[in-house]
């Protein structure tokens, strides 16, 4: 055979075994996506707070000076979401506990700021993946992920709860405790690596 | 969802596995292959105002595309030199392993000639258009690499470039 017909036949065939998560990976653009506009728009937010805040600095006061400054209300202080608000993908291992599970594969893990939870659950895993709900309180997260997993609505449907720790390159969790086995196969000692 | 996002979504779905094949073949990882095509799918969205109006908005994504597997497997490459000594050898699933291995010693842009030239049958004129070199450099390439391969896999070399 010659080296060309060898590269045409071989090449076709080395393409063709491999078998691309069009799906799973459309998902993952437009999270990127969204999670990039939402960072422009946070940094036009701060530019334009920043000038606004220069210009209340260059402007004299022309108030009475005597009167000391209002303390913010309770009601306009937000309390903020926390840092592991964002956009991740994790690679939950395949083995016989996350196969039986339905968990093995890639999933992609929307945090929201306001406590919302969503998923882009690998093509094995069948249950409900929006409207759900995280809460988190210093380093402890809890949350009712998954819940409708095998075995997992049991003891009024207890939320998992976990130690968060962040890094640039990722956020882990820490099992503190939690019924729910699909839940644990996600979380305890995974890397979810957010998407920049 | 607007009509341009359910454009933008037929286009990926149309496009991706091509380039994502494309790419994988250039930088030899499929993990490496998935990050480069999705960022050029990520750049064709971010100007799919403009891009969606030429004539072939899936050419632009794949040059873009091919241009950062290139740049990725220059990369990995000096990387992989760095690294030899401590990291264990992949596991290569290609059916002709063979022939993944003898490509993966080539300079990346002549992985990515011997790519462009073989599998997706691309013209010489087009394939210096795509990586930015003249169509003398890119001969060069596919003679150079084309020998080397002949070599490494014992089969002849028989034919010229167009």
């Amino acid at each position: 055979m010659s080296v060309e017909e060898r590269l045409r036949t071989g090449l076709a065939r080395n393409s063709d075994s491999l078998q691309p998560s069009v799906e799973r990976d459309l998902a993952l653009v437009l999270a990127r996506k969204r999670r990039r506009t939402q960072r422009r728009w946070a940094g036009s937010g701060l530019a334009a707070a920043a000038a606004v805040t220069a210009i209340v600095l260059a402007v004299p006061h022309v108030g009475d000076r005597s009167q000391p400054a209002e303390p913010p209300s309770t009601a306009e202080v937000q309390e903020p979401a926390g840092p592991v608000v964002g956009e991740y993908v994790v690679d939950v291992a395949r083995t016989p506990g996350t196969r039986a599970a339905g968990v093995a594969g890639r999933w992609v893990i929307t945090l929201a700021a306001d406590g919302g939870m969503s998923f882009v659950p690998p093509p094995g895993y069948l249950g409900v993946v929006s409207g759900l709900s995280y809460r988190s309180d210093g380093d402890l997260m809890q949350t009712n992920a998954l819940i409708d997993s095998p075995g997992c609505q049991t003891d009024g449907e207890e939320p998992g709860v976990y130690r968060w720790t962040q890094t640039v390159e990722s956020l882990q969790f820490v099992l503190v405790r939690d019924p729910c086995d699909a839940r644990r196969l996600v979380f305890a000692g995974q890397r979810w690596v957010p998407l920049s | 969802m607007g009509e341009e996002r359910r454009e933008y979504e037929w286009l990926f779905r149309a496009a991706y596995p091509g380039v994502l094949r494309t790419a994988f073949l250039i930088v030899h990882d499929r993990g490496r292959a998935e990050e480069v095509s999705q960022e050029a799918f990520l750049q064709l969205l971010e100007h799919w105002g403009r891009v969606s109006q030429y004539e072939r908005p899936d050419a632009w994504v794949r040059r873009v595309a091919i241009r950062m597997a290139v740049k990725q497997a220059k990369r990995d490459r000096s990387r992989v030199v760095l690294e030899r000594s401590v990291r264990p050898v992949r596991e290569d699933p290609a059916p002709d392993i063979d022939l993944s291995r003898a490509i993966a010693t080539l300079a990346p842009m002549q992985r990515a000639v011997v790519v462009l030239y073989y599998l997706e049958d691309r013209p010489v004129l087009e394939i210096a258009r795509v990586l930015q070199v003249s169509e003398s450099t890119i001969k060069q390439h596919l003679h150079r690499a084309r020998a080397r391969l002949a070599v490494l896999l014992d089969e002849e070399v028989t034919e010229d470039v167009r």
